[in-house]
């Protein structure tokens, strides 16, 4: 008895995997894209906002000199020139720094803008990102007894993904601090 | 034959992915860069201190010394006091490792240069006289 031999033509076969499979490796590297855009987003908006906090925070310290500069002015044996500058400052002084309202204003206006201005800078991707639920908390965390004057900036950028529909947006929480010490 | 095929497209895939990663390493290190050079001009005023940050933070990337250029605005110590704007801007010709030539499609594509241009610029508060 002969055996009929069945011969399957299997010339092509790799085209055809290869083309079913594309669309799950162009997916997986949309993916892989989108995540490292993600985490490249991340570590830059950080830095940025880090820049802001301190530049915000800058204004406090100027506050306290002028505060000093003024009392010397008015009466030189006030404060003692031996010591830093913040040693000079008194409760009042340092209620002001805390609770003035026109005064928190004044921090939180140059933190906003020096956002802002670090924001135009970057790459062009993230010119379309916006920056949303913005919460600045100033102070944070103050107590006397603490020493520590605390600016605290919390926010929510959000990116359209490059790979997907713009309308696909990802929010990315950032998170910065910047402290300064009234002793 | 299949193979011959299915491979320079693979093969293409990988490459871009390499590309990406560098590219995107270099585009780190240079906002870093640009964020330290700020950070010691607004507490120094310093320019010599400003470029010498600038120039460490940049180490690993290819002939940095001769690819990247540095614009401090305002570019004199005498010209910026406390208070003032300081903007930081650093540029980097970036090499690709690898040149992609495709057989179709644009020519003078992404990675088909020489060199790309990344860009980062800083802004800070002056904190010192």
């Amino acid at each position: 008895m002969s055996k009929i031999i069945r011969q399957k033509k299997e010339e092509g076969s790799v085209l055809v995997i290869v083309a079913l499979f594309l669309p799950v490796v162009l997916a997986l590297l949309a993916l892989l894209i989108n995540s490292g855009i993600f985490y490249y987003i991340k570590s830059t908006q950080a830095g940025m906002a880090n820049r802001a906090t301190a530049s915000a925070m800058s204004v406090v310290a100027d506050k306290m000199t002028e505060i000093v500069n003024e009392k010397i002015k008015n009466d030189p044996t006030c404060c003692s020139p031996a010591t830093k500058v913040w040693e000079n400052l008194s409760d009042e002084d340092r209620i002001f720094l805390t609770h003035n309202s026109q005064f928190k204003n004044q921090v939180e206006e140059t933190l906003k803008e020096y956002l802002q201005k670090n924001m135009q800078n970057t790459i062009p991707l993230l010119k379309k990102a916006e920056v949303k639920e913005l919460n600045i908390a100033y102070p944070y965390n103050y107590d006397l007894a603490d020493r520590f004057l605390k600016l605290h900036l919390n926010f929510t950028l959000a990116v359209p993904l490059v790979l997907q529909n713009e309308r696909k947006i990802k929010d990315i929480p950032v998170e910065a601090e910047s402290q300064i010490r009234i002793k | 034959m299949e193979l011959a095929i299915v491979l320079p497209i693979l093969l293409f895939l990988l490459l871009f992915l390499i590309n990406i990663g560098f590219y995107l390493q270099a585009n780190l290190e240079v906002s870093f860069a640009a964020q330290q050079g700020v950070r010691a001009g607004s507490l120094t005023n310093d320019n010599d201190k400003i470029l010498g940050i600038i120039k460490k933070s940049l180490q690993n990337l290819r002939d940095h010394e001769k690819r990247t250029n540095v614009i401090i605005t305002p570019a004199q110590e005498t010209a910026r006091h406390r208070g003032d704007e300081l903007r930081v801007k650093v540029s980097y010709a970036y090499p690709p490792p690898f040149k992609l030539t495709l057989p179709f499609g644009p020519r003078n594509n992404f990675f088909n240069k020489d060199s790309l241009i990344i860009e980062s610029v800083a802004v800070a508060r002056m904190e010192s006289e």
